[in-house]
C-alpha cells in the first residue's frame, strides 16, 4: 500500500517535472555555437580539455533530450557552452602568450 | 520489516536538511573563486564584462539554493558560476598578453624607427666630415702647390740653402757702378722676393749689402750700407713690415771673390738677401760687422 503510494507519488512528480521542463533546444543550440567559436581559434589544441569535455557533454545533452530527460539535457547544454567558452578564452590567452604579434591577428581566419 | 527501517532514516535527513541545509560544495568554491578573482587588478581591468557574467551566474546560484535548497540545481549553477570566474582570468591573461605584445611591437617600431634616424644622422656627420676632410686635403694640396710655386720663382734668383736660411744673392746689376738706386731691371727679382715674403709672412729677413775692394773704406762701407737700405726700402715700400727687414753694410770685409779679377769684383759686388727660417728673429742672425 505504502508502495504503491509512493510509486504513484513518484510517477505523478516525474509526469509533472517531464511536462514541465521543455526541450533545451535554445541551450543545446547556445552551447553549440561556443564549441564552434572554440574550435575556430583552435582550441581542440590549444584548451583540449575543456574543449573535449564541452563536446562530450553536447552530445550528452543531445542523447538526453531525445529520451526526453529535458532537466538533464538542459544542465549539460548549459554547462557545454561554458565549458566551450572557457576553452575559447584559454585557446586565445595562449595565442597571445606563445605566439608572436605576427599571427595574433589570424584567429577566426580558421 | 522494511518499512520499519525506512521511515527513521528519511525522518533523520529531513530533519538534518531543515536544520542545517548545507550548500554544496561547489557554491562556496565558486563564491572563493569569484571573491579571488574580484580582488585581481588585471581580471577586474581586463575582463569587466565577464566578471559582471560570472557575478550574475553566482548570484543565480545562490538564489537557487536560498529559495529551493535544491543541492542539485544549486550545484549546477555553482558550476556555471565557476566556469564564469575562469573564463573571467583567461579573457584578463589574454587581452594582457596582447596589450604587451602590441606594446612590444609598437616599442621595437620605435626603436627601429630612432636607429633608422640615429644611422642617417650619422650618415650624414661622416658626409660633412668627409667634405671637411676633402676640403683640407684640397688646402693643403693648394698650399704645398703654393709653396712650390713661390720658392720656384725664388729659384730663378740663385738661392742658395744655407746655415742661416735660404740666401739669394742680388748681384751688382741691381745697382749702377757707385750708386746705391735700384735699376728696373733689378724689380723684377725684388717683387718676386716681395711675393715670397707675403706667402710666409712668419719668415724675416737680412738684407746685407757689400762691395769689391775699390775705393776707400768709408765709401765702401757707406754704399754697402746704402745699398741694402735701398732693398730694404724697397720691401718696405712693397708692403713687408718694418719689424721683418734687417739691412746692414759690410763694405769690402765679405768677399766671395778675388777682387784682382774683373768677374771677381762684380762677384763681390752684391746685395745678400737672407730669408730666415720661419718664426726666427732677424736679431743676432746678422753677420758680425767689419772690422
Amino acid at each position: 500500500m505504502h508502495r504503491a503510494l509512493l510509486a504513484l507519488a513518484g510517477s505523478g512528480l516525474c509526469a509533472l517535472a517531464c511536462a514541465s521542463v521543455p526541450p533545451p533546444t535554445g541551450e543545446i543550440a547556445k552551447a553549440d555555437l561556443a564549441l564552434r567559436k572554440a574550435e575556430a581559434v583552435n582550441a581542440a589544441e590549444l584548451a583540449p580539455l575543456d574543449a573535449r569535455l564541452a563536446r562530450e557533454k553536447l552530445e550528452k545533452a543531445r542523447l538526453e533530450e531525445k529520451d526526453g530527460k529535458n532537466l538533464d539535457a538542459r544542465r549539460l547544454a548549459e554547462e557545454a557552452e561554458v565549458d566551450a567558452l572557457l576553452a575559447e578564452a584559454k585557446a586565445r590567452a595562449e595565442r597571445f602568450l606563445h605566439a608572436t604579434g605576427a599571427d595574433a591577428g589570424s584567429e577566426g581566419s580558421k | 520489516m522494511k518499512r520499519v527501517n525506512r521511515l527513521p532514516l528519511a525522518l533523520v535527513l529531513l530533519a538534518l536538511a531543515c536544520a542545517t541545509p548545507t550548500p554544496p560544495s561547489e557554491l562556496t568554491d565558486a563564491q572563493a573563486a569569484y571573491q579571488k578573482a574580484e580582488e585581481t587588478p588585471a581580471v577586474k581591468q581586463e575582463a569587466s564584462v565577464e566578471l559582471y557574467e560570472a557575478r550574475q551566474a553566482l548570484d543565480r546560484a545562490q538564489k537557487e539554493w536560498d529559495t529551493s535548497h535544491d543541492a542539485a540545481e544549486t550545484a549546477h549553477l555553482a558550476y556555471l558560476a565557476n566556469k564564469r570566474v575562469e573564463i573571467a582570468e583567461q579573457w584578463a591573461t589574454g587581452r594582457a598578453a596582447a596589450k604587451k605584445t602590441a606594446e612590444m611591437t609598437s616599442k621595437a617600431q620605435a626603436d627601429a624607427k630612432a636607429a633608422r634616424a640615429e644611422a642617417e644622422r650619422a650618415k650624414q656627420q661622416a658626409a660633412e666630415a668627409n667634405a671637411k676632410a676633402a676640403a683640407a686635403d684640397a688646402k693643403a694640396a693648394e698650399a704645398e702647390a703654393r709653396e712650390k710655386k713661390a720658392l720656384g720663382e725664388l729659384s730663378e734668383l740663385q738661392v742658395r740653402e744655407t746655415a742661416r736660411g735660404l740666401e739669394v744673392t742680388l748681384g751688382d746689376i741691381l745697382f749702377d757702378t757707385g750708386k746705391a738706386t735700384l735699376k728696373p731691371e733689378a724689380l723684377k727679382s725684388l717683387y718676386r722676393l716681395v711675393t715670397f715674403l707675403k706667402e710666409y709672412p712668419d719668415r724675416a729677413v737680412l738684407v746685407e749689402g757689400h762691395t769689391d775692394s775699390t775705393g776707400s773704406d768709408a765709401t765702401n762701407m757707406v754704399l754697402s750700407e746704402q745699398r741694402a737700405d735701398s732693398v730694404r726700402s724697397f720691401l718696405l715700400e712693397n708692403g713687408v713690415d718694418a719689424k721683418r727687414v734687417l739691412a746692414r753694410g759690410y763694405g769690402k770685409a765679405y768677399p766671395v771673390a778675388s777682387n784682382a779679377t774683373v768677374e771677381g769684383r762684380q762677384k763681390n759686388r752684391r746685395v745678400d738677401v737672407v730669408i730666415l727660417h720661419p718664426g726666427e728673429n732677424p736679431e743676432g742672425k746678422l753677420r758680425p760687422p767689419a772690422p
